[in-house]
């Protein structure tokens, strides 16, 4: 699984809690910044951190989902007309909101990629929950290439049923020291300065105005 | 179980994002196929704490959490939550999942409707009542469609409704 292709380094320097953490304060930083060439730069950023988080990238599908994301939005024209392909307008409005959306939502993608590690356990019921949950949603995030539109009901209930046996086979005590086995239980001062800086950076630039 | 249930209510969401919005507010309501899937076997309060799950999955991955959008898109889901939970009680099996998708999607639009004309926009936000609760309604149709068309076919489904029977000892 992906533990085993997390950088080392990471592995050995932060805890899963500490990546959780890091991922919900960047989370605001990222929703509410507006410029849209540092969003370009965040997401760089976190495709970077997503590999080495030991995450597999599909470039083709991220590609792929945002090239459809802003086709879609110039049916719907806002602004100047850049260009007309037959009856359909490319409006600068369009564009761009089409463009800052896909980036959103990939760079939404690849944080929560980035944040959630196997090993995750919070405290509590509600924590334990969430950690589930959370783990659950990278599952069907790295899974999805093996849903069909042209069978969905089929391969969706196999992906749910998979990923039902595996969430009940890692209850209990098992899950936690299994999912723990060779990973830094708390982080240490140099990775907490990496995640201070990364989480830093990305509420600085907030505030810089262009 | 309700991870996993909370997690295709988020997926859902991510796979929502991706639809540009015809009108302010409007959301297909793929996030509440899990909800209709459990609704006829789940107990109320587990019903809505779902619906609060789904209603915080979207506001994750829209980006919407700390705004009025949250607030209006969770009294929605309540909202829908609790017009379709009392549909099942009142008609039981009666009821299908499209009739119940439907009902909720209608509950859940007059109340995000409703909201924005106290709130936010005022009166002239009257205008968008007649396209939003149109599209919504159809919206809501399909949503049911495609859940009752799972639901009959879900393995899946099946071993959560038996799972879920015996942890509450139904």
């Amino acid at each position: 699984m992906s533990l085993r292709r997390q950088h080392p380094w990471m592995l050995r320097h932060l805890s899963a809690g500490t990546l959780l953490v890091a991922g919900m304060l960047v989370l605001p930083a990222y929703l509410l910044q507006e410029h849209i060439v540092v969003r370009a730069a965040q997401v760089v950023l976190f495709a970077i951190l997503t590999v080495l988080a030991g995450k597999r990238l599909q470039w083709l599908y991220f590609f792929s989902i945002a090239a459809a994301i802003i086709v879609f939005h110039l049916f719907a024209p806002n602004g100047r007309v850049l260009l007309e392909l037959g009856p359909l307008q490319v409006t600068g409005g369009a564009l761009y909101a089409g463009g800052f959306k896909a980036l959103t939502i990939v760079g939404l993608v690849f944080i929560s990629l980035t944040s959630v590690r196997a090993d995750l356990v919070l405290p509590g019921r509600l924590g334990s929950l969430a950690g589930r949950l959370f783990w659950s949603f990278e599952q069907i995030m790295e899974r999805r290439s093996t849903m069909t539109l042209r069978n969905a009901a089929r391969s969706v209930d196999d992906l749910l049923l998979s990923l039902y046996d595996d969430l009940q086979a890692m209850s209990g005590d098992s899950y936690a020291t299994q999912q723990r086995k060779g990973t830094a239980l708390r982080s240490d001062r140099a990775g907490l300065a990496v995640v201070a800086t990364v989480v830093a950076a990305q509420w600085l630039v907030l505030f810089v105005k262009a | 179980m309700f991870a996993i249930l909370a997690a295709v209510s988020m997926f859902g969401s991510t796979l929502e994002y991706l639809i540009p919005k015809p009108v302010p507010f409007f959301r297909v309501g793929l996030a509440n196929v899990p909800i209709l899937l459990v609704l006829p076997f789940f107990r109320p309060r587990h019903t809505l704490a779902l619906v609060g799950l789904k209603a915080l999955a979207q506001g994750l991955i829209n980006g919407t959490l700390a705004s009025y959008v949250f607030a209006f898109s969770l009294a929605g889901s309540l909202a829908s939550g609790l017009v379709m939970l009392g549909c099942r009680r009142m008609l039981g099996e009666r009821v299908s999942l499209v009739a119940l998708s439907t009902a909720g999607a209608v509950a859940s639009n007059v109340v995000q409707v409703s909201l924005s004309v106290l709130f936010v926009f005022g009166e002239r936000s009257w205008l968008i009542a007649p396209p939003f609760l149109i599209i919504g309604t159809v919206a809501g149709a399909a949503v049911g469609f495609a859940a009752q068309y799972f639901a009959a076919r879900s393995r899946w489904l099946d071993r959560v409704r038996v799972d879920y029977l015996q942890a509450v000892g139904a």
